[in-house]
């Protein structure tokens, strides 16, 4: 663009009026950069537009740029001290710092210290308290076994006191039942009541059955084997059982039966035998 | 050149005062444009009072931002033109604003836009006698683009113009002008 031609467009008036585009601002910077002498004639522009404005209206009165000066001692002062705070709280931050670091390391220190010392207790506690559990745990069980022995001899107790109070009614009849040839060393007494006609059979000695048999008593009575019941060897020697009741008896034997009982007895199977 | 002249011509130097915050700088500043920027701001506001409290921000802030300014993006003045006028505009925008100056403004908002034919005498009610020796289309479009911050393109669909002939009307106004204040 030829320069009286950019002169003549309006362009450098809009360009000092700030009313202009992007694409003309640079083609306005271009073409000042190209002719220097446009520069004299945005001067000239500028002067014109402030004229023109001044025109429009008084001065403003004295006092406001006293006023302004004023208001900038203001926003410099308080800018520098503004400033010097700032370096201040950054001196004491830095040195804050060193010693917060050092402060900040021995706290560190201590509390890893304390946690470690901590962390030992606690491992100590817990092997205290695991050893406490497994000592409840096997006081338990011996408190079971205990129980257990201890109701098995409050039954035997009871079976004993049970035998001596069969052995010491009067009305009771002992018929000792000794080992027969097939067993010599066996034993079992009988105490019969005479009145009630209560029979129990006390076993001092009996080979164990096997599994698949029992022991069955007999009574003899009139010359035939009666039926008394089954019965197993009770590991407690004071132990009576009671057996079916008979009258009038002339003697006892246990015979060896498949397990239930025979009807009549295996007179070669026959372990004791005693007469009333 | 006269010696004004000369003054304005003097803006790296003036900048570089501001930029090192001398306030010989804001000083000299304020001598060569306060009358000019207080101008605008007296259009826009309306309020001996209030344009000078706005001036004073106005300057104000040209102390805070100079760093922001950039010559490649225009002249130092447009910068301040800009300033002043949004400072200005953002006052008559303030509710304590629009309380003082309801009264007044009742005319000027009935006819608020400002580029219609009918609104041609109230947009240069104002303007003095040297804008009133133009013809009232160039009254008015130094009226919008200088004093009211138009842009070329708002005052070309305002006035239903071409933009080449908003340009050449800018140029025109201004010659005209020119003769009318040599005088």
């Amino acid at each position: 663009m030829k320069k009286e031609e950019f002169i003549s467009s309006g362009l450098l008036e809009l360009y000092v009026l700030g009313s202009i585009s992007n694409e003309e601002l640079s083609l306005v910077n271009d073409m000042l950069a190209q002719y220097p002498e446009l520069n004299a004639e945005v001067m000239r522009i500028e002067s014109d537009l402030i004229r023109l404005a001044e025109s429009q209206s008084p001065k403003p009165s004295a006092k406001v740029k006293s006023s302004l000066l004023d208001a900038i001692d203001v926003i410099e002062d308080s800018q520098e001290k503004l400033e010097e705070k700032k370096a201040k709280v950054i001196e004491i931050q830095t040195s804050e710092k060193g010693k917060t670091s050092m402060t900040m390391l021995l706290m560190v220190a201590a509390s890893l210290a304390l946690l470690i010392v901590s962390a030992f207790f606690n491992y100590i506690q817990y092997q205290e308290i695991q050893l406490a559990k497994q000592t409840i745990a096997s006081l338990n069980q011996e408190k079971e076994v205990l129980a257990n022995d201890l109701s098995t001899y409050k039954t035997s107790i009871e079976s004993a006191e049970n035998k001596i109070a069969v052995l010491r009614d009067t009305a009771n009849v002992t018929i000792p039942m000794k080992g027969l040839d097939i067993s010599p060393n066996s034993l079992a007494l009988i105490h019969w009541n005479k009145y009630t006609n209560e029979t129990f059979i006390d076993i001092a000695s009996l080979p164990e059955a096997p599994t698949d048999m029992q022991y069955q008593l007999w009574a003899i009575v009139d010359g035939v084997p009666v039926d008394l019941g089954v019965f197993d060897v009770l590991k407690s020697a004071a132990t009576l059982q009671k057996m079916k009741t008979v009258g009038n008896p002339q003697a006892f034997a246990v015979t060896l039966e498949k397990s239930g009982g025979s009807p009549t007895p295996t007179m070669e199977n026959m372990y004791v035998l005693g007469a009333v | 050149m006269n010696k004004d002249t000369n003054q304005y011509h003097d803006e790296s130097h003036l900048i570089a005062l501001l930029k090192k915050k001398d306030k010989a700088g804001i000083s000299a500043l304020y001598d060569n444009y306060s009358h000019a920027l207080f101008a605008i701001i007296h259009q826009v506001v309306d309020n001996q009072e209030i344009a000078e409290d706005v001036l004073q921000e106005c300057f104000v802030k040209i102390w805070t931002k100079i760093d922001s300014y950039d010559s490649s993006k225009g002249r130092l003045y447009t910068w301040m033109l800009n300033i002043a006028r949004n400072l200005a505009i953002d006052v008559t925008r303030s509710k304590a604003y629009k309380k003082g100056q309801k009264v007044q403004s009742i005319d000027k908002d009935v006819h608020g836009s400002a580029g219609s034919v009918d609104s041609i005498n109230v947009d240069t009610i104002g303007l003095s006698a040297v804008v009133s020796e133009l013809k009232p289309d160039y009254q008015l479009i130094i009226n919008l683009i200088y004093f009211k911050g138009y842009t070329q393109k708002e005052v070309s669909e305002e006035l239903e113009i071409p933009l080449g002939t908003v340009k050449t009307r800018v140029k025109t106004a201004l010659e005209k002008l020119r003769t009318v204040l040599s005088n």
